[in-house]
């Protein structure tokens, strides 16, 4: 599901920045003084806090955001790879999979795809049960047993979530790549995968073990290849539909949209490990 | 004698550890007065965009402290190589970048529903940060709130959703182009971001432009 986690990580980021931006309120003051003549720029919209002491506030706030421009950089040996990889996604979202995200959108309806994105969670449940099995996280395999069992019956083949609904069983955010976080390693150096997206050393190992845990892997003789495939990419659809937008909003806001996704995935993994 | 002494350790016991949850009962109702105000704007789908904008905006604005997050991001090592003019340019540009990309996602937010965890104080004393979890088409994003105490309450810093940071996402974007670029650079583009943006920021943001003189 690595498609998926790419995926998820653009909406997120969609949504950190326009959450984050609910600060934008500032500006309104700011606005209203360069009307009224005042000196544009020297007036700090928030009256309080950021005037007093520049120094001084930094020194507050260096021991959570380090000493920027300096030692925070991300060892990115592959950068030219990883940028040239990274428009051809770009293009390949904006031409192929959004135009059909889009059709796909229009016959079902949003509550209809909803529905189809639980169904996919919960089949990639081996992932978060090994996953919290490979950390020792035996509370969080009981639950994930659990949703699957309730929400597969219940919750009639996953579409609706009545292991949380009704007994409070929550998702358990696991998969391999974090395990092998919690045991130690580090994320290695970025890496973008063709289609797939933003991901690192280590993740893309982690996926790379994840796509024996689902039934349709060939190699369990279930399904063929063609058939695997084509259930991985109707649920990127699926979750790219109900996102549409947020990906070019991104992209429209960041100076550099490709160091931001790599930013932002290894934040987000990171925290990810740590739970 | 003793029991004056017990009491007067007692009577001194209690603020000490009253204050810090003094502090974080605080904090809780300022994040939550914040985002309940600021869904109800947005879940009255009978104002128009501007007038929900604007509402959002009038809601947010005592609780965030953006000009220090503009500085933040940055980071004292950049910081110190802008003058005093391109340090209130950056201020500026970064207020107004927050502010297009938030006018440009106000109609994201429709069915969200928000449920609130205790405050948990920072190492840094004076800091609390407070996760709400934001439940949006079925997933569940955790949005933690950054807040430091000031003498007019407590202020936001930085906003993290899902362990991703507004400071460090913008901070390493910044970062990243004042490796190779220089500042005036970096104002540019800025500008030149914020310009393409409609409606009223843009012209308030060319008025700037104009009065800042060219990069």
């Amino acid at each position: 599901m690595r498609i998926g986690q790419a995926a998820r990580l653009v909406s997120l980021t969609a949504l950190a920045v326009s959450l984050c931006c609910a600060a934008a309120s500032a500006a309104e003051p700011a606005k209203s003084r360069r009307a009224s003549g005042a000196p544009i720029m020297s007036a700090p919209a928030v009256p309080m806090g950021a005037e007093e002491g520049s120094d001084a506030s930094f020194e507050e706030f260096e021991g959570e955001f380090g000493k920027p421009g300096a030692g925070k950089k991300v060892f990115d040996p592959l950068s030219g790879y990883n940028r040239a990889m990274f428009h051809f996604n770009d293009k390949f979202y904006l031409w192929v999979a959004k135009p059909l995200s889009i059709g796909y959108g229009i016959l079902i309806p949003e509550p209809g795809r909803v529905a189809v994105a639980r169904a996919y969670t919960n089949f990639a449940f081996p992932v978060r049960f090994v996953g919290a099995g490979m950390q020792g996280k035996f509370k969080s395999m009981g639950v994930e047993l659990g949703r699957f069992l309730v929400n597969s019956t219940l919750g009639l083949g996953g579409f609706f979530d009545p292991a949380e609904a009704w007994f409070g069983m929550k998702l358990q955010d696991e998969d391999l790549g974090q395990a092998f976080g919690k045991w130690g390693m580090g994320t290695g150096i970025p890496v973008v995968l063709p289609i797939l997206g933003q991901t690192n050393l280590r993740d893309g190992i982690g996926f790379a073990g994840q796509s024996f845990l689902t039934p349709l892997n060939p190699v369990y003789g279930i399904a063929d290849g063609m058939t695997n495939m084509s259930v991985v990419a109707g649920g990127q659809f699926n979750f790219i539909s109900l996102h549409i937008g947020e990906y070019e909003k991104i992209k429209k806001d960041a100076l550099d949209p490709y160091t931001f996704i790599r930013d932002a995935h290894l934040q987000n993994r990171a925290k990810r490990v740590k739970e | 004698m003793l029991t004056a002494i017990a009491a007067a350790w007692a009577l001194a016991a209690v603020p000490a550890s009253a204050a810090p949850a003094a502090d974080a009962k605080e904090v809780r109702v300022v994040i939550e007065r914040t985002v309940h105000s600021v869904l109800d704007v947005l879940k009255d789908k009978g104002l128009g965009k501007d007038i929900r904008k604007k509402g959002v905006l009038a809601v947010i604005d005592p609780v965030f402290d953006l000009p220090l997050m503009g500085k933040l991001t940055l980071g004292r090592g950049h910081w110190a190589r802008l003058d005093d003019a391109q340090q209130s340019e950056f201020t500026s540009l970064f207020v107004a970048t927050i502010k297009d990309s938030y006018y440009e996602k106000i109609d994201l937010f429709t069915d969200e529903t928000v449920d609130f965890e205790e405050p948990v104080q920072a190492e840094q004393k004076g800091k609390y940060q407070m996760l709400t979890r934001i439940n949006s088409k079925g997933q569940r994003y955790g949005l933690l709130y950054k807040l430091y105490k000031t003498k007019a309450g407590w202020k936001v810093y930085d906003v993290e959703i899902e362990g991703i940071s507004l400071i460090r996402s913008y901070g390493a974007q910044y970062d990243q182009f004042l490796q190779k670029g220089t500042v005036p650079g970096l104002l540019a583009k800025m500008k030149q971001k914020t310009l393409e943006t409609p409606g009223d920021l843009k012209a308030a943001t060319k008025k700037s432009a104009g009065k800042t003189g060219k990069p």
